[in-house]
């Protein structure tokens, strides 16, 4: 079964605070999914420099959901993409696609 | 201690608040998205203690932004990337290196590392951006609270870059917090011309000339009208 997220590192960070945990899981809500358009938008244009650093912004999120391996074909992708090699690209955007799903499973605040 | 943060995440800012709210030693602190906005704010709030920086900033980045500022705040780095750790302690200003996502006891760390480096400092001299050269082919430029020592005819190209200037020669290129103009005072005539309203240029680093540009060294510099025929008269042409 592939790694899996969880809100335990956003739990750790907000010590029990429920207005700050929600207020987290609603940055990530709006920030994600606009790093991930960046991402594709760059990756459309073959740009990887810049999807390089796209790569890199997404990994605190991919860190802060605990995907360790995640985190770490994430930091060969970058590496990858700065040598212009975008062979992990497949991989990756599969842990952006859990990273969704998962976001997408969980509750929406109530605004 | 007042702290500003520094990154284009908002995530990422989120959680440094949160903790400086919660931290008894940090009084107040500010938010910036780009590098440019906090270093506009430094420049009228000298009172900053502590800076919590990104290093991967679109356009901006961490090491730029430290080589910019004109300010005596401790600096504690900020990335998801755990391999700029080595590069991180080469500026005295750096207190300590934090990676995202960033822990609560981690944090105080920090803080704590950021107050004793603070309160162990000697007095320390405030210098001006840049200052008088020492002789007459040295130029002293403070960069990260250091007055570095340019050899001025190593020096290929100036560029105004808003506030500030790019002084770049074939090892290094150094951003300082400066003008043209000023810098102009500081330079032989002998060796430097301006030939644009954003670039002096050292004469003898001209490899070639084309139309409206020249090449110095990988630098191609644009050459404006007004500022050609000067250019061509101290050209040793044949």
């Amino acid at each position: 079964m592939p790694e899996q997220p969880t809100l335990r590192m956003i739990q750790e960070i907000a010590a029990g605070d429920m207005e700050f945990e929600k207020k987290l899981l609603a940055i990530i809500r709006k920030e994600l999914p606009q790093e991930i358009d960046l991402y594709n938008i760059n990756c459309a244009e073959k740009d990887y420099l810049k999807v390089a650093g796209n790569v890199h912004k997404l990994n605190h999120k991919i860190n802060i959901f605990g995907l360790k391996h995640g985190y770490k074909t994430a930091v060969l992708f970058e590496n990858d993409l700065r040598k212009g090699n975008c062979e992990l690209k497949v991989e990756f955007d599969e842990i952006l696609e859990t990273m969704t799903v998962f976001l997408n499973s969980i509750e929406a605040p109530e605004e | 201690m007042n702290c500003i943060i520094v990154d284009d995440e908002e995530l990422a800012r989120a959680i440094i608040a949160q903790y400086a709210t919660n931290d008894l030693n940090i009084a107040d602190h500010k938010e910036f998205s780009s590098g440019i906005d906090a270093i506009k704010y430094l420049n009228t709030h000298p009172k900053v203690d502590l800076i919590f920086l990104d290093i991967h900033m679109p356009g901006f980045d961490g090491f730029d932004f430290i080589q910019t500022i004109n300010s005596k705040a401790k600096i504690i780095l900020t990335t998801s990337d755990k391999n700029f750790a080595i590069k991180a302690f080469e500026y005295d200003s750096i207190v300590d290196y934090l990676v995202k996502p960033i822990t609560a006891d981690r944090f105080q760390k920090a803080v704590q590392k950021a107050i004793l480096k603070k309160t162990s400092e000697i007095k320390e001299v405030d210098h001006s951006v840049v200052t008088e050269p020492s002789g007459i082919d040295d130029l002293f430029v403070n960069v990260d609270r250091k007055l570095i020592k340019i050899d001025i005819p190593a020096i290929q190209v100036i560029e105004a870059k808003g506030d500030y200037i790019l002084i770049k020669t074939e090892q290094k290129n150094y951003t300082v917090h400066s003008t043209l103009k000023k810098i102009e005072k500081r330079i032989h005539r002998d060796y430097f011309i301006k030939v644009h309203r954003s670039f002096i240029i050292n004469i003898k680093e001209i490899v070639d000339i084309k139309d409206n540009s020249l090449l110095i060294s990988k630098h191609v510099v644009p050459i404006s009208r007004s500022n050609r025929p000067e250019l061509m008269q101290r050209l040793n042409l044949l």
